[in-house]
Formats: C-alpha cells, sequence, structure tokens
C-alpha cells in the first residue's frame, strides 16, 4: 500500500486532501486554511499541517490562485482577510484632513479592494489605545497584514510583535522596525526639479529643509540635490540648508549664495519667508517639494500619495500570500515615481 | 487603475451561457458543449448557437477557458505553470562562472517561483541563444506570460517582444527600454554606510572609485549617496570620484587609479569592482602604507575583503514575488507607474581595511 502510494505521488500533483490524510485526517479545507496561517487553526496544528505539505511536496497552483481572485471578485465575499491601517491618527476623518492622506487612503482601499482583501482603520491615538494593546486587538482578530501609514508623531519604536505581522510602512523614517518601506522617489525627483529651474532660468537654487523633519525624504532630496550640482557649474553650486532656530543663518545664507529660487517643503518655505519678509522672498521662485495641499499655482514635485498606499498593500498581500511573517534582516525601499508640475510661484526668468 | 475597474463592470455584465441558451432554445449544457466544439452537438444546433452567441456578445473568459482546459486534461500531465528568467550574457559568456551574484539571483528567483508554484525556465538572449523573434516563440510555446528580466548588461538597450502579454519585471538593467517595476541592491544605502563605516574605522581621506557606464545606468546613485556623506564632513576631506572607463580591464583600470589614489592622498578607496584589491595593491614592495579598500557590493562572505554584502538571493526573491502578484492581478504590459525597489545590504569587516589604531 504504502509503495503504490509513493509512486502515484510521483505521477500526480499532490492535493490538499492528500495533505489532510498524512498529517493525520484532516478536512481539505483545515489543511487549506492551516496553510494560510489561519488563526483559526492552532498554532500546533498548522505547523505540522505546513511541515507535512513541505515534505510531501505540495506547490500550489497559480493558476487556481488566479481562478480564486477571479470569483472573489465577482461574487461579493462575507469574509475578506483584513489588512490592518495602523496611524496615529485618532480617527479617519482627522486622518483625511490633509489631500495627502486622503489620496493615500484612496489608494490603499482600491489595492485592497482588487486584491479582494479588506482594510481597516486603526489608530494608535484612540481613547486607552496604546501599541501594545492594538497588538493584542489585531491578534484576537487573527489579523496578519498590516500597513503602518503616516505617523505624525514620529515615534522611532512602536511596541508591536512585528514576528507576527506582514507589514510594510509607507514613509515612518523615523520608526526603528527595520522593514519594508514605501517612499516617494525624491531623489530622481530632486534631481528632475533642479534641472527643470535651471532651464527656467534661475541660476542659483538652493534646498531648504527643516531639520528632523521627514529625515528620509530630506536625506533623498539633498542626496539629488548634491548629486545634480556635479553637472552644474561650480558657481551654481548652493549647499543645501537646513533650518535652525537662528533667523540671521537663513538671511546670511541667502544673501551669500546669492539665492535666486528655493526648492523646499511648504512649511520650510513660510519660514524662511517669515526670516527674509515677503518682499524678498517675491523676487525668489519656489518650487515646493510636494504640491499636495499648496495652492493651485505652485510649482514643484507632484507627489502621488495614492499609488504610495496601493503598492504598500500590494506588497503586504505578497508578503501574506507566500506567509512571510516579521520583517526580514535586510530591508527594501521601494520608491514611486514622482512627477513635476509648472506653475505661477516659479515664472521663466530671463538668464543674465 | 482605470482599466481594470472598468474590466470588473465588463464582467459584471457579461452575458454568460446561460443567457446564450434562453435565446437559442436550449439546455446551457450544450451551449458549453457547442462552443468547445464537441462531436455530439448536431452541427446545425453549433451554428445557431454560435448565431445566438455572437448576438448576444458572449465570449469566452479565458481564466474560465484555462482552468476547464485543465480540469479536462487527464491529471498526470499537468505540468506546472512558467515563468522565465531573461539574461543576455550566455553560460558561454560567464553567466555562472564570471559573476557570482547572477548565480544568487537565479537562486533566488528559482527558490521564490517554487514556494509560489512557478516552474523557472532560465533563457539567454546572446550570440547562439535566442533573438526577439525565436525568443517570443519559445514564451509562446511554453505558454508563459511572466519575465524576469536580470543581468542585462549594458550594451543591449532593447528587447522587441508585445510587451502588453506579458507580465515583467526587471532586475538592475535600467537602461532597459521601456521601464518595468525594477528591483536591485540599493547602491545608495551601499555607499553611504560604506563610507560611512570606513570613517568608523579611522580613514580620513576616502575615494570612491566607479564605473562611468555602469554609473549612468544606476542613475548616478553612487555618486549621489558619496555627496550626501561628503557634505558631513570637512571641505578638506571630501575626494571627489574616480570613474573607470568604459571597456577598461584591470591592469588598465590599475594604471589609471594609482595615479590618482597618490595625487588625492587617498588612505581608502571603496569600489563596486570587486577586484578592488588588485586594482590598489602598489607595486613597490617597500612601500609600507598601503592602500586599504571595500567593495561597496560583493556577493560573498569572504573575509579578505571589507565591504557591504549584498543579498543576492533576496533581489531575485523579490522581483519574483512582484512578478507572481502582477500575475495573480493580470496586470499585463508597460506599468504607468513602475516602481523601484532596492534591497539593503550589511556591512562586514575584512582584512583589507583594517582598524587604524591612530588616524593621522
Amino acid at each position: 500500500m504504502k509503495s503504490f502510494s509513493k509512486t502515484n505521488k510521483v505521477a500526480r500533483r499532490v492535493t490538499m486532501s492528500d495533505i489532510g490524510r498524512a498529517s493525520g485526517g484532516c478536512h481539505p479545507s483545515t489543511v487549506s486554511l492551516a496553510l494560510r496561517n489561519h488563526p483559526g487553526i492552532s498554532l500546533a496544528k498548522r505547523i505540522l499541517i505546513q511541515k507535512v505539505a513541505r515534505k510531501i511536496g505540495y506547490c500550489r497552483d497559480p493558476l487556481l490562485d488566479s481562478f480564486n481572485l477571479h470569483r472573489t471578485q465577482r461574487a461579493a465575499n462575507k469574509a475578506l482577510p483584513v489588512i490592518a491601517f495602523v496611524t496615529d491618527f485618532p480617527t479617519r476623518h482627522s486622518l483625511e484632513s490633509s489631500p495627502q492622506n486622503r489620496a493615500l487612503w484612496r489608494g490603499v482601499t482600491a489595492a485592497a479592494e482588487k486584491l479582494s482583501h479588506q482594510v481597516e482603520f486603526f489608530s494608535l491615538t484612540a481613547v486607552n489605545m496604546s501599541a501594545k494593546r492594538l497588538d493584542a486587538v489585531l491578534r484576537a482578530r487573527g489579523i496578519n497584514g498590516m500597513v503602518v501609514g503616516t505617523l505624525k508623531s514620529r515615534p522611532a519604536v512602536l511596541d508591536f510583535s512585528w514576528d507576527r505581522f506582514s507589514a510594510v510602512k509607507i514613509g515612518c523614517s523615523a520608526l526603528k522596525a527595520p522593514g519594508d518601506t514605501v517612499e516617494a522617489g525624491l531623489l530622481p525627483g530632486a534631481r528632475f526639479a533642479l534641472r527643470r529651474m535651471y532651464s527656467l532660468g534661475y541660476r542659483r537654487i538652493g534646498l531648504v529643509l527643516d531639520l528632523g523633519s521627514l529625515q528620509q525624504r530630506g536625506d533623498l532630496l539633498r542626496a539629488g540635490v548634491l548629486c545634480e550640482h556635479d553637472r552644474l557649474p561650480q558657481a551654481a553650486r548652493v549647499p543645501p540648508l537646513i533650518l535652525s532656530t537662528s533667523a540671521s543663518s537663513v538671511r546670511n545664507w541667502v544673501s551669500q549664495y546669492k539665492v535666486d529660487a528655493i526648492l523646499a517643503e511648504q512649511t520650510t518655505y513660510q519660514q524662511v519667508v517669515d526670516v527674509i519678509g515677503r518682499t524678498k522672498a517675491k523676487e525668489l521662485g519656489w518650487a515646493c517639494t510636494d504640491v499636495a495641499g499648496a495652492a493651485p499655482d505652485i510649482a514643484g514635485i507632484i507627489i502621488d500619495y495614492e499609488a504610495l498606499g496601493s503598492v504598500a498593500v500590494e506588497q503586504v498581500v505578497s508578503l501574506l500570500k507566500i506567509h512571510q511573517r516579521g520583517f526580514a534582516r535586510e530591508v527594501s525601499m521601494t520608491f514611486v515615481p514622482v512627477a513635476w508640475k509648472d506653475g505661477g510661484s516659479l515664472p521663466k526668468k530671463n538668464a543674465s | 487603475m482605470e482599466t481594470i475597474l472598468s474590466n470588473k463592470a465588463a464582467v459584471v455584465k457579461k452575458p454568460t451561457i446561460k443567457d446564450v441558451a434562453l435565446i437559442a432554445g436550449v439546455h446551457f449544457s450544450a451551449v458549453s458543449m457547442a462552443l468547445r466544439g464537441e462531436a455530439c452537438i448536431p452541427e446545425a444546433t453549433k451554428q445557431r448557437i454560435r448565431k445566438a452567441a455572437d448576438q448576444l456578445g458572449y465570449v469566452r473568459d479565458p481564466v474560465l477557458m484555462a482552468l476547464t482546459q485543465r480540469r479536462l486534461q487527464p491529471v498526470n500531465t499537468t505540468e506546472p505553470q512558467r515563468i522565465a528568467l531573461l539574461s543576455n550574457r550566455s553560460p558561454e559568456a560567464g553567466f555562472f562562472r564570471r559573476y557570482p551574484h547572477y548565480r544568487l539571483i537565479s537562486k533566488g528567483v528559482r527558490h521564490q517561483a517554487a514556494q509560489l508554484g512557478y516552474k523557472c525556465e532560465l533563457l539567454f538572449l546572446d550570440q547562439g541563444h535566442y533573438n526577439s523573434k525565436t525568443l517570443y516563440r519559445r514564451l509562446k510555446y511554453l505558454g508563459i506570460k511572466g519575465q524576469v528580466m536580470a543581468a542585462f548588461e549594458v550594451d543591449r538597450r532593447s528587447l522587441d517582444l508585445p510587451w502588453n502579454e506579458f507580465c515583467v519585471v526587471k532586475i538592475d538593467s535600467r537602461q532597459l527600454v521601456p521601464n518595468f517595476h525594477f528591483v536591485s541592491v540599493d547602491q545608495l544605502h551601499y555607499t553611504r554606510l560604506a563610507f560611512q563605516q570606513m570613517g568608523a574605522l579611522g580613514y580620513r581621506r576616502i575615494g570612491m572609485a566607479v564605473g562611468l557606464e555602469e554609473e549612468k545606468s544606476v542613475d548616478d546613485l553612487h555618486t549621489a549617496a558619496l555627496r550626501l556623506e561628503q557634505a558631513a564632513i570637512p571641505e578638506a576631506e571630501r575626494v571627489d570620484p574616480f570613474y573607470f572607463l568604459p571597456g577598461m580591464d584591470t591592469p588598465l583600470a590599475r594604471k589609471a587609479i594609482l595615479p590618482w589614489i597618490q595625487k588625492e592622498h587617498i588612505d581608502a578607496v571603496m569600489s563596486s569592482w570587486s577586484q578592488v584589491r588588485l586594482l590598489v595593491r602598489s607595486d613597490d614592495e617597500r612601500c609600507r602604507t598601503k592602500t586599504a579598500c571595500a567593495a561597496m557590493c560583493k556577493a560573498t562572505h569572504a573575509r579578505s575583503l571589507a565591504g557591504i554584502v549584498g543579498d543576492f538571493h533576496l533581489v531575485g526573491r523579490r522581483a519574483t514575488m512582484l512578478l507572481a502578484s502582477l500575475l495573480r492581478s493580470g496586470q499585463f504590459g508597460i506599468p504607468a507607474n513602475p516602481t523601484s525597489t532596492y534591497i539593503q545590504g550589511v556591512w562586514q569587516n575584512g582584512t583589507s581595511a583594517p582598524f587604524l589604531r591612530n588616524p593621522s
């Protein structure tokens, strides 16, 4: 009997029923759940079944995978797997008050719907909520997929049991948890911005960054600008300014380098304007590093927040598919391309 | 996104064989059999049913069609679905021998493909292997819809395939048009980490040497990272990067790099070339001071060379994972928003860059 089943095994594909039989009489649906790491099956049984599946060489069928996706897309499914969207905005309403996050949320939900998953909003700052408690809530609900979205308070640690989750961060560079991150491709973006501003006639373009805010984005912008400096004549290279508290340093920087255009985020630019005065600022061109939410005639870099959200969800779903829990030792950064928009804040200038 | 949504709407409204059956006045199983061309349905009925189907605009669903076909096949002939790993560097040109990282990438792709239920075919675009035309035929024959394009050398600029029939993920090979999603080792992070580590070891004048063509193909990421790191050190310690010209082999590169080392008083060189140790070794045996060196991206854990160990296996795995996700959701063709994914690495100390006790 035994040898018979062995020869048989070579000839045909191993099915879930085979795994069920080999792991001591489990129903195929139990096997299916266990292979997908469903918490409804006890941990011991899940591990047993996954081990047996590996041993007898079960391999999933991509054709059936896409068929399943096709099926779930057609009929309204009762229980779609849930991905947690974790943020420190207290409510979804407050999250969606900024256009960036509104687009981000749109992207997240659209991608989830496309892939037959469901996104649920979880706040770290709701009443009586902490990372530890949220962790327990997610565990109790059997939620394994997680997108860590916009954390405005920029915590360095979050007390999650990371090894339980398939998690992807959007930005959140301050968070010390290593792992897969999705971010806007600001390095090529900054390079393009500089080139474009140069072609509009600006010769002394300065990047201004707010100390500490958005460290990763700041680094990407700085790297882009410094790299582009190599292509510009020595005279056109203006070292980036890191905004500090002293007002004189800003004034000195502008006069010393004869800055004629500024590349900066909206709030940072406002700080510069406050220091150098509105009239002086009017003489300078300005390109915003993130035009979302800025006035319509502001020139600058367009970050596709919708794409950021959807790419993050796609990655989480991929990780869930291969049961990869926990952050890997090596981390990855995925960049979503950015676009550029001309505007009234950066009029064409006659190069002198 | 929009096309997918509209596809979905079309699926909802799409006529089914039951609608066709209603018009033709037959049972829906007869419609199914007639459209599959089974002999047991009389020719006249078949024609009538086909006409009804045309009238309604009924189209067979390719996913369901594939599934039916599979179910009707004898079980033991079921072949796993395949994906292709393409390279333009054939084994004769040293795909496995000369480039250890290619081996690791293809291992990673195979590993992940097997885990997801795909079989991986390694195909080469090179003299004596495939060209665009024969490749297309081969892919069609094998029923391959997904490809990972890896290790495309800079000399090959494009590949002519009807892209909307395929899902594609690139590994490196950024110069290759059109733009697909791509996965690569993280040159920005590698360069920064190597620079920081060399600084921590006590080196003060750190020079970077990279290939000019390679630098172009990675969009100057090495230079960008170097400039970013140099912004944090005194201006006197900043050294402009050295670029190997295209076509330089080791002896030529050595001839070019040694004067640069002397002129700039460099005490440590970091390079994307893994044979960097051969380049910086001084001819003069009496010369006591040796130039330290580190590789910015090495494929092995060899202790003799300090540097960043790149996880090429993970690069292969990630690319395959991305490909599977594209295949699963049917995102064929050239993406509107091609993403770039970079995999970070870890620093490893080595004898080529010892710790300096008294940094001068």
